[in-house]
């Protein structure tokens, strides 16, 4: 079927950078706490107080534009964005208009789209109300206000709800590998507002858009744009005309509502902040930033497939999370075989990490490139190399005091594979006769036998090659 | 009159402690309570400052501050004690913190008698725009103290507190103290630290001393003054505001801008401020003529600005954490309109309401933004001027001290009278005015000293040479 | 002459509430003092975006540094209606 419509989807993705103190006080700007307990003048809005901006919150900014190719004002500027909510106690929020840090940046998809980054601009978070329905209330706790945000504002470049749910994990990707956002979608550090308009096929002409607000995972991004798309297809089809407003998706019936903008005329009233004189950068505050980047995930991905041979789908699996490409590198510059590492990384060490919320690897990449050495030299066998692995990640311990504790460590001892298989051969007359009438598969049992028997003295293969021998000559 | 310079000596010679001077001077307060002068007096944490000032005398440690009681602004922060901005909506909050200039003050073991009324969030310039106390001026108890910082001026002016701190925004500390025949500063925008001043608007807003003696006004300023961690639009300054004390004024180039004496100047005061220029000339220094073409936007630019700024500052105000909240509301948004329909008083939602429109989308490049680049072009003429000249001298109000209820219901009359005082705020330049003689009726007229950003000193000199000569009237009270 | 659907707009954008007579009171007075800023449109000077001498270089800003404030409960306690440590509205529905 030939497509009708096509789809135009722009993004403002805000993302809670990871900062120790808040944007402009030096509350503790982490997540959670008793209510009311990372609070003080400011950013309570007592009257008198004052911002007092955080050069952190502005250099992880900073970190993320460049990261995304952006442009950095030499010249920024903050502004007041004003309206009335309960979860704003100054009653407008500090954010930024007309010379916001970063622009003009880009982000690829693996489409091969090339999402526009209009301007990334730093602003205040707000606080957080609990509602009371059986009392009619609303409650108050402002321990969130002025958690320093980054507002990602795109270019409408985005084709699909598929695009779009790829470039906002790919910024939520992006910004913890930058180490300036935990990207918590549950927590909300991750949040983002979309805006959806259809127009006919190979047009040029926009359509009115919608804007869906608040929504805090990749699924319900997808989700609301599907919907949306289908309800203003819908509109289309039948004549009608897409109302420019803002929209609500609600996660349990997986459709977007009108949210009548009740109050606010939507006047903001943005004027510069004079409490925050503008920031000026150097060359060298840039360059500063610009070797603060860590390599990105697509650059990892190029250098483990190009440079250590692995494959594109493993190479894509290490780096989903950044602590765990961050461990495969520490490992494989210890002990550079690449491929060999990255397979008992892949299978031992992710499945024991990706169910847990926790980033915290229990052992080290220097033990970890340890076993797959041992390993690798035959020292221990491969079964028991995983068995290490466990029993370091379940009681810690050296790999080394491990295997020798166990019993792993495999010893060459050519006189007890002589002995014992001398032995057998002596006990099971029986079996060698059936094997010189072509029963050969009793090699098999001599296999079993003597590896139990060897156990920590000799590895499969010696066995093997003396068991070998040992029929040749019969 | 009796000035901080003088208290020192005394309270150092052990002629008078602390506790004596702070009974003496809540004695006074309490017999002129009719003034108006304070919303709150401090009686019991006065005195105990007091006794703790006299420890630190009798140990030899005394700062220059210490055991002087002062009166504060009540737009002020004080921890633990009613900052009310003469505004119902702020009549019973007690801030849980001090502004950085208390700090600097308690460090220095000052007693604070009391705070002083003020006009309702600073937004006036007689004072009786206050919800609570309304100041009178003490050489005329029918005449208004000017203000905002009225209170302030009443005070210092009629003995009811050695000196005390105003706030300035578009001649605040200047006019009353004008009015009511004292010196008051307005430092250079950037020198004192605005944290706990209840903001106004935050680009203009100044603390300054209001004192018996433009010394008086250096001293506490070097108190005060200084880059704070908590205001980033501090600036870093080595500022000796007592520097410039004994310096000669010859040679120095004082220049009149000649639309300050023109029509809408009262003729008295017109001349009484070029009998200033006489006196200074006769001591040696070179006037000049300057002139400032932006002075014919000066009063709209500073109001669209102030009231910008102050429609932002004072939407706080919502009966959501502290302050006046309205009587069971059934919504969120009746919450918010009655409480600050109920909590403002007309003056306040006047300038609200201005200012909003100033921003609001399709009026903002007309009228807000007009006035920044006004504000741009006024700090570069004052660059050209003070490229001329050392000082400026211009009159501090184009009148003395008017009747109570006088002006009251004609607003653009009002924001008129601050022509004289709003370009020093627009500029971010620091003016003291001074006190120059009386007009027929005994009231006060003041002259104003400007000078370059942290000029501050020389303004202190150039005032001390014309105060040693030209002593302060004084009220009968 | 300020019209009344923008004072309207102006005491909602604000939120103030204005009575009737208020209402006509302050739409004079506004009108008044709308003409004396008007003076501003005579002006024609350019607009500096960018004004270098109001700037801070951004080494010399706030270290990241946690500095807890020693009186949270003054401000929860100067709170007109406070429960279970935090401020109390009626239920905000959007």
């Amino acid at each position: 079927m030939c497509k009708k419509y096509d789809t135009v989807i722009g993004l403002e993705i805000h993302a809670e950078l990871s900062t120790k103190t808040k944007a402009f006080c030096t509350c503790d700007a982490s997540f959670g706490g008793d209510p009311n307990t990372h609070i003080c003048p400011v950013c309570t809005g007592q009257p008198g107080a004052l911002p007092i901006i955080n050069h952190a919150a502005v250099s992880y900014a900073m970190r993320a534009g460049l990261a995304l190719n952006c442009d950095i004002n030499r010249y920024t500027r903050f502004d007041r964005k004003n309206y009335f909510y309960p979860d704003l106690p100054k009653a407008y929020q500090i954010s930024q208009l007309d010379l916001p840090l970063c622009v003009n940046g880009s982000l690829e998809l693996s489409t091969g789209t090339v999402v526009r980054i209009h301007q990334i601009h730093l602003e205040e978070d707000a606080g957080k109300m609990v509602h009371d329905d059986y009392h009619g209330e609303s409650w108050a706790d402002y321990n969130r206000c002025s958690v320093p945000l980054i507002e990602i504002v795109t270019e409408p470049d985005i084709k699909s709800s598929e695009e779009a749910a790829e470039f906002v994990s790919k910024i939520a990707l992006y910004l913890k590998y930058l180490s300036v956002c935990d990207a918590k979608m549950q927590e909300g550090s991750i949040r983002a507002d979309v805006n959806v308009s259809l127009k006919p096929a190979g047009s040029n002409v926009l359509g009115d858009r919608a804007e869906i607000k608040n929504l805090n995972s990749f699924r319900s991004i997808q989700r609301a744009i599907e919907s949306e798309i289908a309800r203003q297809t819908e509109i289309l089809e039948n004549g009608g005309k897409v109302v420019q407003e803002t929209r609500r998706f609600d996660d349990a019936t997986g459709t977007t509502s009108s949210l009548r903008s009740k109050e606010n005329a939507n006047d903001y009233r943005y004027f510069p902040e004079p409490d925050i004189l503008a920031i000026t950068f150097t060359d060298e505050d840039i360059e500063k930033a610009k070797s603060e980047i860590p390599l990105l995930p697509h650059q990892r991905v190029e250098r483990y497939t190009k440079e250590y041979g692995l494959t594109d789908e493993d190479a894509r699996v290490i780096t989903l999370e950044k602590y765990l490409s961050d461990f495969y590198d520490q490992t494989v510059r210890i002990y550079p075989q690449y491929k060999n590492v990255a397979n008992l990384f892949l299978t031992e060490i992710m499945r024991r990490v990706k169910d847990t919320d926790s980033e915290d690897i229990p052992i080290s990449p220097k033990d970890f490139a340890k076993v797959v050495e041992m390993a690798d030299k035959n020292t221990v066998n491969r079964n028991d190399a995983k068995s290490i692995i466990r029993i370091m990640f379940e009681e810690g311990g050296d790999p080394e005091e491990i295997a020798k504790k166990n019993g792993f460590i495999v010893v060459e001892d050519t006189t007890a594979i002589a002995e014992v298989i001398d032995k057998l051969f002596a006990d099971r007359p029986d079996l060698i006769e059936d094997y010189k009438n072509g029963k050969t598969n009793v090699f098999g049992f001599f296999m079993g036998q003597a590896n139990r028997a060897l156990t920590g003295k000799a590895t499969p293969m010696s066995i093997k090659a003396y068991l070998e021998k040992k029929f040749s000559e019969l | 009159m009796t000035t901080v310079s003088l208290l020192r000596k005394k309270l150092d010679q052990k002629e008078i402690s602390s506790v004596e001077l702070t009974k003496e001077y809540l004695k006074k307060i309490h017999e002129n309570e009719h003034l108006g002068a304070f919303n709150t007096v401090c009686e019991d944490e006065a005195l105990i400052s007091a006794a703790k000032a006299d420890e630190r005398i009798a140990s030899g440690d005394s700062a220059p501050l210490t055991g002087i009681p002062m009166a504060i602004k009540d737009n002020i922060c004080t921890k633990g004690i009613k900052t009310t901005c003469s505004s119902k909506m702020l009549e019973s909050y007690a801030p849980p913190y001090d502004a950085t200039v208390m700090e600097k003050l308690n460090s220095q073991n000052v007693v604070v008698l009391g705070k002083t009324s003020m006009d309702e969030f600073a937004m006036g310039g007689s004072s009786q725009t206050s919800a609570l106390q309304k100041p009178k001026n003490p050489f005329n108890i029918e005449c208004v103290p000017g203000g905002s910082s009225g209170g302030s001026a009443t005070a210092v002016s009629a003995g009811l507190c050695s000196a005390a701190l105003g706030s300035d925004t578009g001649g605040s500390i200047r006019q009353p103290a004008s009015f009511c025949g004292i010196t008051g500063i307005k430092p250079t925008y950037g020198t004192v630290s605005r944290f706990g001043l209840v903001a106004f608007g935050s680009s203009l807003d100044q603390i300054g001393p209001m004192a018996n003696s433009a010394e008086d006004c250096g001293i506490i300023l070097n108190a005060i003054a200084g880059q704070d961690k908590h205001d980033r639009t501090t600036r870093k300054h080595e500022i000796d505001f007592l520097s410039c004390i004994g310096n000669s004024i010859k040679g120095m180039k004082i220049g009149l801008p000649k639309e300050f004496f023109g029509n809408g100047i009262d003729e008295e005061v017109k001349t009484a401020v070029l009998n200033v220029a006489k006196f200074y000339e006769n001591m040696g220094a070179e006037l000049v003529e300057v002139s400032m073409p932006t002075l014919k936007y000066a009063v709209s630019a500073y109001y669209l600005l102030a009231c910008a700024e102050a429609s932002s500052n004072l939407s706080r105000y919502d009966g959501v954490k502290y302050g006046y909240r309205t009587d069971a509301p059934e919504s969120y948004d009746e919450l918010i309109k009655k409480t600050r329909s109920e909590g403002f008083g007309t003056e306040v939602k006047r300038r609200i309401l201005l200012g909003t429109y100033a921003l609001s989308s399709g009026y903002y490049d007309a009228y807000y933004k007009k006035a920044l680049a006004v504000r741009q072009q006024c700090k570069a003429e004052h660059d050209e001027i003070f490229s001329k000249c050392d000082l400026m001298l211009t009159p501090t109000a184009p009148t003395v001290a008017y009747k109570v209820g006088a002006n009251i219901d004609d607003p653009v009359k009002m924001y008129l009278a601050d022509i004289c005082t709003v370009t020093a705020n627009i500029a971010g330049i620091p003016a003291i005015s001074v006190p120059c003689g009386c007009d027929k009726s005994g009231m006060p007229i003041g002259f104003s000293l400007s000078a370059k950003r942290f000029d501050d000193a020389k303004l202190i000199g150039a005032a001390d040479i014309f105060e040693k000569e030209n002593p302060h009237p004084t009220a009968n009270i | 002459m300020i019209s009344k659907e923008n004072l309207e707009l102006l005491c909602e954008l604000s939120k103030l509430h204005l009575t009737e007579e208020e209402f006509a009171e302050y739409g004079k007075e506004m009108t008044d003092i709308i003409s004396l800023m008007d003076t501003i449109g005579e002006s024609d000077f350019e607009y500096n975006l960018i004004d270098t001498t109001n700037a801070v270089p951004f080494s010399e800003l706030r270290a990241d540094e946690i500095e807890t404030f020693d009186n949270m409960k003054g401000i929860v306690d100067n709170g007109p209606q406070t429960v279970a440590n935090q401020f109390v509205v009626p239920k905000i529905v959007d």
